[in-house]
């Protein structure tokens, strides 16, 4: 993502002026691959003709209201996701709280609301439906929109190789330690941000001193294990090569899930500010050690792997 | 006192073409702004179409041609019944039908067997060459030459939405493919002939218009400082390929055109990019597994 002209997020669609629109719609999480090709699909249709252009999403997450014990996380939290929207060149951005109320609003109820602020044309993805059990399909908004006057545009899915680009196809490879998939279908790292807390200083001890963040909370997180990341931190400078651990640190058993960072040929104190890891590779799953010094036999090796995946991703611009 | 000398930029900068812009005037504009004699871009966009046209600065102009082969996605807006000289807007009408009775259904249909691999014959006014000449310029002088035809992919093309008798669709495709020429195509397939009334490109290689900056953007920008914020690193277009992580020594071998021995065990692939011990990029080279050397083949410049 890169520094650019910024749309303008509104809450709710009572702020937007009556305009006519080519408007997108959807959850957005993580805004990968194929989120961004619709986004650019609808803002280049609006500029074919000479419409503003609107997307709009819902908070939270629906499945995180509907179907919270089944769903694995989120792939971004909700700041990115506006920031990301805002730099897509659309014009403007609505976020609709999603709430129970809200899910039981029927298809033409809520799109009768959405044409009400100038909408002409309607892009989403061909597998997006809106309303409880998926009532408001392709299919239904087509014949909503024969009768309100918007057309609806069913942009196909965008596949890498055989595999199709969705955000549970992405949380799904995050929660399997794929990283490396996560990132193809992405289209940029996985990224876990948060600030550095106290932990065991047990890394310290031998040699491997870790910077610990508490995982921001509805995020997915990888498999347990260790991973080639790059951190970066709040001083300015480029990502740092690193190596995270993820996992419940056997040795020190306090139960709750730990991601612990260390940063290669950095040695400051970074309590307390907050840090962002990219997750790169998995190099090897969780494990036991008989003694410090296996464990720290198996850090160096680990070192060596993860200095060889990231030799090639630390060039500065 | 002279000011000392501003570093130099490296990098692609995704410019957001403006309609009435050649591919020319854009690198023009971008070498000016950011005071780099080596800028360039892959693959031309028409004057009349916008969207995503990468520009390599600096170091990046060494590999901007892994980009100019990248695969691209365009949404076009194709107008059936009115043929035209040049296959868009630009040139005069040749020949009008009446495209009234044609559906959805028939366009539709006639996409079927554009997809995949096909011989497409470039447009009569085109950049490329015939013979030492530019095609656009025996067409202007009525010297009717006919480009043979160009084997190109296209991977995904998809009727988005229909207004007779213009129908927007959505098109990915590989590297060389004419989308003026598929309008034409499509118009000869259906009888009623047809033109490219809108193009905008979404998307080349990695890059897409989600990602792109405008002209005006970019002109706003403080350089150098927000260079980091507006470009991505040359290394982008060969992300894919193997790297190759070279220590002090080895870096400095590189850097004078020398081959690299591989490491014992490794696997030497057709091509590599390399790395310096501080993770600075130091350009591309290919394999050569008989003799078991990394040998550079495209040396950069530290920025």
């Amino acid at each position: 993502m890169k520094e650019q002209g910024q749309g303008t997020v509104v809450d709710g669609l009572d702020e937007l002026a009556v305009e006519p629109r080519v408007v997108t719609i959807g959850t957005f999480d993580g805004v990968h691959r194929g989120h961004r090709r619709l986004l650019a699909s609808a803002v280049a249709r609006a500029r074919q003709l000479g419409l503003r252009s609107l997307a709009v999403t819902l908070e939270p997450i629906p499945a995180m209201v509907l179907r919270p014990e089944h769903f694995p996380g989120r792939i971004a939290p909700v700041d990115d996701k506006l920031a990301r929207l805002a730099a897509s060149d659309v014009d403007e951005i609505a976020v609709l709280a999603f709430t129970p109320e809200f899910s039981r609003q029927s298809p033409e109820e809520f799109m009768q609301r959405l044409a009400a602020t100038g909408l002409r044309e309607l892009w989403i993805g061909e597998g997006f439906a809106l309303g409880r059990h998926r009532a408001g399909d392709v299919n239904r908004l087509r014949e909503i929109g024969a009768d309100l006057g918007f057309a609806v545009v069913a942009v196909p899915r965008l596949t890498d190789g055989d595999e199709v680009i969705s955000s549970s196809a992405i949380r799904a490879a995050i929660q399997a330690g794929d990283v490396a998939a996560a990132r193809r279908l992405l289209g940029r790292p996985f990224r876990l941000s948060g600030e550095v807390i106290h932990g065991a200083h047990l890394g310290r001890k031998i040699g491997y001193p870790t910077a610990n963040v508490v995982p921001p909370p509805g995020l997915v997180v990888p498999a347990d294990g260790i991973y080639a990341t790059l951190a970066t931190l709040p001083d300015g400078a480029g990502p740092r090569p690193a190596m995270t651990y993820v996992g419940t640190r056997p040795a020190v058993n306090t139960g709750a899930r730990q991601i612990e960072t260390h940063i290669f040929d950095f040695d400051g104190d970074l309590y307390g500010q907050t840090i962002a890891v990219d997750f790169l590779e998995r190099l090897r799953g969780d494990a036991t050690f008989d003694g410090v010094d296996a464990l720290i036999a198996q850090m160096r090796r680990d070192e060596a792997a993860a200095r060889a995946v990231l030799g090639r991703e630390t060039g500065a611009a | 006192m002279a000011q000392p000398a501003p570093p130099s930029l490296h990098g692609f900068v995704v410019i957001d073409k403006p309609a009435a812009w050649t591919s020319h005037d854009v690198v023009a504009r971008v070498r000016r702004l950011t005071g780099e004699r080596r800028v360039g871009h892959a693959g031309t966009l028409d004057p009349a179409a916008t969207g995503v046209l990468p520009v390599a600065v600096g170091s990046a102009t060494r590999v901007v041609e892994f980009l100019a082969g990248a695969g691209k996605t365009y949404l076009a807006e194709i107008t059936f019944g009115v043929t035209t000289e040049t296959d868009d807007l630009e040139g005069g009408v040749v020949q009008v039908r009446d495209a009234a009775a044609l559906t959805d259904a028939a366009v539709e249909a006639v996409l079927a067997p554009f997809r995949g691999e096909i011989a497409q014959r470039p447009p009569a006014f085109a950049a490329i060459k015939v013979g030492g000449r530019r095609l656009y310029e025996l067409a202007r002088r009525g010297e009717a030459v006919a480009a043979p035809p160009r084997q190109v992919t296209i991977h995904e093309l998809a009727l988005l939405r229909w207004e007779p008798p213009v129908a927007t669709l959505l098109v990915d495709c590989s590297k060389g493919t004419y989308i003026r020429s598929l309008a034409r195509d499509l118009g000869a397939a259906l009888g009623v002939g047809a033109h490219l009334s809108n193009l905008v490109r979404l998307r080349t290689g990695p890059f897409t218009l989600c990602d792109a900056v405008t002209l005006d953007e970019l002109a706003a920008s403080e350089l150098p400082r927000d260079w980091p914020a507006i470009a991505y690193h040359p290394d982008v277009v060969v992300a894919d390929w193997p790297a190759l992580l070279l220590d002090a020594r080895a870096a400095l071998d590189w850097r004078n055109g020398r081959a690299i021995p591989a490491a014992p065990g490794a696997r030497v692939e057709d091509r590599c990019r390399a790395y310096g011990p501080n993770g600075e990029w130091l350009g591309i080279g290919r394999g050569e597994p008989g003799e078991a050397v990394w040998r550079p083949t495209k040396v950069v410049d530290a920025a």
